[in-house]
């Protein structure tokens, strides 16, 4: 079994350690579970019943129990604007924020070089609440699923769903006019694509800002360098 | 008047150099690439692909022109070129043009002039159940049949051999003999990024059109300031030049798309359906758009069509046998 290092977000939800950048990532996109948990807590009105049903209306929702090849991607929270994704970074805590788009990049590339074959094998699942790994091993599954049924095989890049998952907001630096960009594949059935996101293909959509895109979610990066007297990896239990 | 000159002069005409005179220049052939397809099926995003990518070969495909051959077509490509540039996806109910253009040095086969129309299906029909158009198709030249998987659904995919038939009859009511005149047909899977359980190898090779890639990075390049003709432009142009090995890929993704529809019951009764009318068939696959991120009749990101010159090269084939 793997040792790498790993923690958990405030809602229970795996964290690995990507040492060539020096933060941890989430192991899949937000799903709609960790971000109703937010919703719960948040008290300023923009994050109401209709924000939700417009979103819900973009990608319905589905149970971790009825996930399937043909449906994994509703259980992920898209159609949200990058502001958004702030606001629930901040609600996560001191050191939470999104990917930059060369950091989602290091992401991928230290994914495709692992020589693990589930997510089971990095030590992630283990301590898992019930609802998170069942919502976590269906997934995995339904993306085995895919990749059985157009005969690829099913690496750990994919179990993670930095491809064939949706595309997902990052932040972008150096480009004039473009503070926001999309990276990742998402499943064609969600998203037609060609994307090509091992050669770091940045998405750059016409008004990031104001527009919602079904096909947008987001995962998040912890940064302990922002964080005083924080733990150590591998450390941290939810 | 030569005639009476050289009398009264005892001059001889002027005779041009090299091999052709003026008068004597071979008209390039023409090629008619009749499109049939559903409505929904991408016909007119497919063509708009299919003009943008026919003009912008010239900056991959040494000596290859192409430019249109009368105002109709010269201003309804600017249109569509700008509509592209703008993230604008054609309007449903598409108005009828005809596109007309002179495609010259395709090394493999010359120059042609091709002719395109784009109008209410003359076999198929148009929106919202409108009978077929009422122009006459010419089934003597390469017929491409646009066919959109991801609009078919599961259910009417299995019944993609039926589809076929409304083609062969259309045809045999046109009177054209399936035996002495076989019909080629080109099969083009439009919307191919949209197909779920496209093998794997054929959507890499979707992906890696070296001709969308170069157009691509000609576009970031001058965002940075660059213009055509810096020595920053590292055109991959193998692809092109080599028109044989471009062909033997074709013939390659041919086979394979034929073996995928093949191992289905609908895809086997087609190619069966096909072979009992003597039907000459290739398939292909594109993406005109490249990518479905798109809301409010606009894409979310730039037109990046791939693949879209491949039926052509396979019209041009067909016709040159």
């Amino acid at each position: 079994m793997s040792i790498d290092p790993f923690r958990y977000d405030p809602v229970g939800f795996p964290m690995i350690w990507i040492p060539d950048i020096r933060v941890f990532v989430h192991c899949l996109p937000v799903t709609k579970i960790q971000f109703e948990q937010f919703l719960c807590d948040a008290r300023d009105g923009h994050f109401g019943a209709r924000w939700y049903d417009d979103i819900l209306r973009l990608n319905p929702r589905t149970t971790a129990r009825r996930i399937w090849k043909g449906n994994y991607w509703n259980a992920l929270l898209t159609g949200i604007l990058p502001a958004e994704t702030e606001r629930f970074a901040a609600w996560c805590g001191d050191g939470y924020r999104l990917l930059e788009a060369d950091e989602w990049q290091s992401f991928f590339r230290s994914m495709k070089l692992r020589d693990v074959r589930s997510l089971a094998a990095l030590g992630i699942l283990g301590e898992l609440g019930l609802r998170q790994r069942e919502l976590i091993e269906n997934i995995e599954k339904s993306v085995e699923e895919v990749c059985a049924a157009a005969g690829e095989e099913c690496e750990l890049g994919m179990r993670m769903l930095l491809r064939l998952g949706v595309m997902e907001w990052v932040s972008v630096t150096g480009r004039e006019n473009h503070r926001w960009g999309g990276m990742g594949e998402p499943h064609p059935s969600f998203c037609g694509n060609l994307f090509i996101p091992e050669k770091g293909e940045l998405i750059l959509p016409r008004e990031p800002e104001s527009r919602r895109l079904p096909s947008f979610g987001f995962r998040l990066a912890f940064d302990p360098r922002l964080v005083e007297d924080t733990e150590k990896p591998g450390t941290v239990a939810a | 008047m030569w005639t009476w000159l050289e009398k009264l002069l005892g001059r001889t005409p002027p005779r041009p150099k090299g091999p052709f005179g003026i008068g004597q220049l071979p008209a390039p052939r023409k090629t008619t690439l009749e499109i049939l397809a559903s409505q929904g099926h991408g016909k007119t995003s497919f063509l708009w692909g299919l003009m943008y990518m026919t003009r912008r070969l010239s900056g991959v495909w040494p000596q290859y022109a192409g430019w249109s051959q009368d105002p109709e077509t010269e201003n309804a490509i600017q249109s569509l070129c700008q509509a592209m540039i703008n993230r604008e996806l054609p309007a449903e109910d598409a108005s009828d043009r005809n596109y007309h253009l002179l495609l010259r040095s395709m090394q493999r086969w010359g120059d042609r002039r091709l002719l395109v129309k784009d109008d209410r299906d003359p076999v198929f029909g148009g929106a919202n159940g409108a009978a077929p158009g009422g122009r006459e198709v010419n089934w003597g030249v390469p017929v491409c049949w646009l066919l959109s998987l991801p609009n078919l659904g599961d259910d009417e995919a299995q019944l993609i051999d039926v589809r076929l038939n409304n083609l062969v009859r259309a045809r045999l009511q046109s009177g054209w003999s399936f035996e002495a005149q076989p019909l080629k047909l080109i099969v083009v899977l439009t919307k191919a990024d949209r197909i779920p359980n496209l093998p794997t190898e054929l959507r890499r090779y979707l992906k890696d059109d070296p001709l969308a890639i170069d157009v691509k990075a000609e576009a970031e390049l001058l965002a940075h300031g660059l213009r055509p003709g810096d020595s920053a432009f590292r055109f991959d142009d193998k692809a092109v030049r080599s028109k044989e090995s471009y062909l033997d890929r074709l013939w390659e993704i041919h086979g394979q798309i034929a073996a995928w529809l093949g191992s289905t019951l609908a895809g086997s009764l087609l190619e069966r359906r096909a072979g009992a009318q003597h039907i000459d068939l290739r398939f292909c696959l594109v993406s005109a758009t490249g990518s479905d991120l798109c809301s409010d009749g606009h894409m979310e990101i730039n037109w990046r069509p791939h693949r879209v010159l491949d039926p052509l090269f396979w019209a041009l084939e067909l016709e040159s046998r």
